[in-house]
């Protein structure tokens, strides 16, 4: 497994190579150069694009759409604040932590749910997550209840912002090097069909639980990050429905199933509801509902699938196909 | 090419059992899909499964390779299966796929998304844990069984008969010691069906035992060693093709008994 992930790796090439190291240079270089409010837009974005890459692993690699994935993200908010209010962790270590208290969810719900499939699945999901809401405005020895936690500023935003940034660039590659080994197979066989995929040897049950963790422990650190810019969470914002929906119409946006589809969905939904908002203070959701409406209609794959035919009519499909057999 | 990876130490003539089902039941509500079958095969033979629509051929596929046939619970009623000394009836499919039981479908189960290689990777890698590995081992499969020149394709744009040749590739990948196959025949013309029988016959002459379930009957006459028949559920004979075409139960069985 680990020659495959180095064999992808390599065949990133100069040009994959090349665009790792430009984003890490422009990462490095934008606090410098721009304001912090785009700064703090651009940790948004990459937010988006860490869930966005994790719930891409299990609903568009594994085919199990999740309508609750905002309840990882929420878990390891809530973990991170309460590991530094309650217990005064170093609040690296807590972001962290955050991480593994969500995947440990994932680990603990993952046999029972994954037994469902579907619409199924979906609902429980959402279940999920209604419920932990409910939890955790109940318990209000441990998690402050429905008033939230309020913590004091201790990272600044550009520190925040790198993290989330380098988290970003870590999904995608983990997203794009799975694909290319035996676990990433496993699961695009699942998506096509459980039956076959059994019969092929392939633990089907043992598999889907790897995804579902893997699915739930990047979000739990990018919540973790998030709790200590914005310094306070409470349950409406950390398990809100609207993130959840916010991931799959930015997924769906970019192409689901893809490697680059959820890293552009939100930078292209970030860069136009930004313009909208600026340009329509009013009228700008009006207009990202049209907007969104049309690209449905106008390429149901998303942008992903659509720039790839594109590039096919255009004729750069002999350069992708020839580069491909030589790293073969 | 299969030999090599196969390590078989046995010659298709000695005569080992490499499965045992013993008295198999499986009700489907009112219906015995399987009325207590027993029944053996033996190492390096072809033994053809045959019977009339809805005799439980298939089911009886799914309950030794442990797939969970639609609307019912995965195992057997009663009975058991062996399969190379291990007791498989409780086995779930990947179980047994790992064992060295492989098999195809009736209704083609192919990855449409992918590509063939891609599709006859997924089974290679039953046995590896390096996809590079398994491609290599993939294209030498698909070079077997002559899709080499359609690799690329999507999966979904093959015709019926490369999708069933993708099936028998892609089972074959798994590197199985016993192959089953479910009408692998059935929707091809008479000179695909003469290139099928002689891929399976080179396929068993490398030491895989292989049973097959088949409607083309002048094929399965050919190609088997020996004919299990079943009707309703239950086994009416298991003899040479020779004797079984002349059994009056089996007579009776396809063409209705002169009392019926």
């Amino acid at each position: 497994m680990i020659k495959d992930v180095a064999r992808s790796l390599w065949a990133l090439g100069w040009m994959g190579g090349g665009a790792i190291a430009a984003f890490v240079v422009l990462l490095l270089v934008a606090p410098w150069v721009v304001s912090p409010y785009v700064v703090s837009l651009f940790m948004a974005m990459f937010m988006y694009i860490v869930v966005c890459s994790s719930w891409n692993i299990i609903s568009g690699f594994t085919g199990y759409v999740s309508f609750g994935h905002v309840v990882f993200w929420g878990v390891g908010a809530y973990v991170t604040a309460v590991l530094v209010w309650k217990f005064n962790y170093p609040w690296p270590l807590a972001v962290m932590l955050g991480g593994v208290g969500s995947a440990f969810l994932a680990t603990i719900v993952s046999y029972p749910i994954l037994k469902l499939t579907g619409i199924y699945f979906a609902i429980s999901m959402l279940a999920l997550a209604e419920a932990i809401k409910i939890l955790t405005s109940h318990f209000r020895s441990v998690t402050g209840g429905g008033g939230g936690i309020y913590l004091r500023p201790m990272a600044s935003l550009n520190i925040l912002y790198l993290m989330m940034g380098f988290l970003a660039l870590a999904v995608v590659l983990v997203c794009y090097s799975i694909t290319h080994t035996k676990f990433g197979r496993s699961l695009l066989t699942i998506r096509e069909d459980e039956t076959a995929a059994e019969s092929l040897g392939i633990n089907i049950t043992r598999r889907k639980i790897q995804a579902l963790i893997l699915s739930g422990l990047f979000p739990g650190i990018a919540g973790g990050i998030y709790v200590m810019n914005v310094c306070f969470i409470d349950p409406a914002t950390a398990f809100d429905i609207s993130i959840t929906v916010n991931i799959i119409l930015m997924t769906t946006f970019g192409g689901i199933g893809t490697i680059i589809g959820p890293v552009l969905g939100p930078v292209a939904f970030t860069a136009l509801s930004e313009f909208l908002w600026a340009s329509f203070p009013f009228l700008h959701r009006a207009i990202l509902g049209a907007i969104l409406i049309a690209m449905v209609m106008g390429m149901p794959n998303g942008i992903m699938p659509f720039m790839v035919r594109f590039a096919q009519w255009v004729g750069i499909r002999e350069f992708f196909s020839r580069r491909r057999e030589a790293s073969q | 090419m299969i030999s090599q990876m196969q390590q078989k130490s046995e010659s298709p003539d000695t005569k080992g059992k490499i499965l045992e089902v013993r008295g198999l039941t499986k009700r489907f509500g009112g219906i015995i899909a399987n009325d207590n079958i027993d029944m053996d095969v033996f190492v390096g033979e072809i033994v053809g499964l045959i019977g009339p629509n809805g005799a439980g051929k298939s089911t009886l596929f799914d309950m030794v390779a442990g797939v969970k046939p639609s609307g019912s619970k995965r195992f057997p009623d009663a009975g058991c299966v062996r399969f190379l000394g291990h007791d498989i009836t409780q086995l779930k499919a990947h179980q047994v796929c790992r064992l060295g039981l492989a098999r195809t479908f009736q209704i083609v189960r192919i990855l449409e998304k992918m590509s063939v290689l891609e599709n006859v990777t997924v089974g290679a890698l039953c046995r590896t844990s390096e996809v590079y590995e398994a491609e290599k081992k993939a294209e030498k499969i698909c070079e077997f069984v002559g899709l080499k020149d359609r690799q690329n394709l999507a999966a979904g744009e093959l015709t019926i008969e490369g999708k069933k040749r993708l099936e028998l590739a892609r089972a074959l990948a798994t590197e199985p010691k016993l192959l089953l196959l479910d009408e692998v025949m059935a929707g091809l013309n008479p000179s695909e069906v003469a290139e099928t029988l002689d891929l399976l016959r080179q396929i068993n002459k490398q030491g895989i035992t292989i049973i097959i379930v088949e409607h083309v009957m002048q094929a399965v006459m050919a190609i088997s060693d020996r004919i299990v028949v079943l009707d309703y559920g239950k086994k009416i004979a298991d003899d040479t093709p020779e004797a079984v075409v002349k059994d009056k139960n089996v007579i009776d069985a396809y063409l209705g008994s002169e009392d019926a």
